[in-house]
């Protein structure tokens, strides 16, 4: 009986393997619900180094070879606690690319993120987006450094004031005993064409009320430093051109960019 | 066999316009079950169908509504004992209309010239298989079956691009359907 119900549950992922009923359907394995919270756990479970070091992986879209060699380049570093993909995860925002691209991230030996890009919006793949991994804007705290993930994706909602949600931003970023600096994720990089002008001038606001602040972002494909509201800002180079950015921060708060080729 | 199919259909009187089968497919890309009627010319060398899909939310997670077009060549048959008869080769294009504001055929005005330089509410696709079918008496004429591989442009377009990560199983689905000939 127990070797019947093995078979049938052999069976029944075979089969959820080989058919499709629609490229645009959002239902997901077990594995593949709620990444976010579960990378969230471990990443809060597993500290025991004094110095927080991650890396920060630009657009993986229609780049799944490069996206693999990235995982096999991070995968060969010890010093890594977890990796940040900074949107356009996907092309197409469908089942199965979602699913093929998380397939390489999952292969990662540290845990992962993936902030909201405009790609990820493409018609049903917001749904699959807060399936697979959680809000689009999100938060979490390590070694006293609050990182937010958010959506700035403005140009989806045709820049309607909505996006990014300042007010959700300005919650994550206030003061509450638990965090000394700032790290801000998102897609599209403000003072951008796909950023919302109209929100430009609070978001600068809010980065400048924060003591210590450094912003990641992806969406541009090519790898540029810059800064924005007195703030160091980097955008990551996409996969394609070969090379991911590694964050250190040490327990002074003294941060350290490099920009690694793989 | 060609003058056999064509001589009942003249015989039978029935105007063209009368679909001359109904279909019923299981997956495929197309919905998770799919309702058709379709067209056939030249004994079935050609065939034509018209689908309306269905993705229940409790396998698809939301439930989704979607047409498809579908267009097969099958060059072979071969009859069989007890009045089989299999068509072991069937090359089809298909394409599917999703239903929904959440996807477009033209990228809303929001977005600049170009910036979607695809549609996202239609998906090409190849389907490749074959069918076999018994012939029955009274109003259906014949019942069938067809087995099909069903791969969407993206995913080819995905696969030809990334030969080392991925394969054609990432490509290609099953899709399996029953057919009533009339």
């Amino acid at each position: 009986m127990k070797e019947r119900a093995r078979l049938a549950a052999v069976f029944l992922t075979l089969c959820a393997a080989c058919v499709e009923f629609s490229p645009h359907a959002v239902d997901l394995d077990h594995g593949e619900r709620d990444l976010h919270r579960k990378a969230r756990e471990r990443v809060e479970a597993g500290r025991s180094r004094e110095v927080l070091r991650f890396a920060l992986v630009g657009d993986t879209q229609l780049a799944f070879d490069q996206a693999q060699d990235a995982v096999a380049s991070l995968n060969g570093r010890q010093d890594l606690e977890f990796v940040i993909q900074l949107g356009d995860f996907t092309h197409f925002g469908v089942l199965s690319e979602f699913r093929n691209m998380n397939e390489i991230f999952a292969s990662l030996h540290v845990p992962y993120f993936v902030v909201v890009g405009i790609h990820e919006l493409l018609g049903n793949g917001g749904s699959i987006y807060r399936r697979m991994f959680g809000p689009l804007n999100d938060r979490f705290t390590v070694a006293r450094t609050r990182f937010v993930m958010f959506d700035s994706n403005s140009r989806a909602t045709g820049f309607d004031g909505t996006v990014p949600d300042l007010a959700w931003l300005a919650a994550q970023l206030a003061p509450d005993g638990n965090f000394d600096r700032v790290v801000l994720l998102s897609h599209v990089a403000p003072e951008t064409s796909d950023f919302d002008r109209g929100l430009e001038a609070d978001y600068a606001a809010l980065l400048r009320a924060q003591r210590s602040v450094v912003s990641f972002h992806g969406h541009e494909h090519a790898y540029r430093q810059g800064e924005h509201a007195g703030t160091p800002l980097y955008v990551a180079d996409s996969v394609d051109h070969r090379s991911y950015l590694v964050a250190t921060i040490r327990p002074s708060g003294e941060l350290e960019v490099e920009r690694v080729s793989f | 066999m060609v003058a056999l199919a064509t001589g009942a259909a003249v015989a039978d009187g029935r105007p063209w316009y009368l679909p001359d089968h109904a279909k019923l497919q299981f997956a495929g890309s197309i919905g998770f079950i799919s309702p058709g009627v379709g067209w056939a010319w030249g004994g079935r060398k050609v065939e034509a169908d018209v689908f309306l899909g269905w993705v229940p939310e409790v396998v698809g997670g939301e439930d989704i509504y979607s047409a498809t077009g579908k267009l097969a060549w099958q060059p072979l048959s071969f009859g069989g004992a007890r009045g089989w008869l299999v068509r072991p080769v069937s090359a089809g294009l298909q394409v599917t209309y999703t239903f929904g504001s959440r996807y477009f055929v033209r990228q809303p005005s929001r977005f600049g010239p170009d910036y979607y330089d695809f549609p996202t509410a239609l998906r090409t696709g190849v389907a490749l298989g074959g069918n076999a079918a018994i012939r029955t008496r009274g109003a259906v004429r014949e019942i069938g079956v067809y087995w099909e591989v069903v791969a969407l442009d993206v995913m080819l377009f995905l696969w030809a691009r990334n030969p080392r990560a991925l394969g054609p199983e990432d490509a290609f689905t099953v899709a399996l359907g029953v057919r009533a000939g009339f």
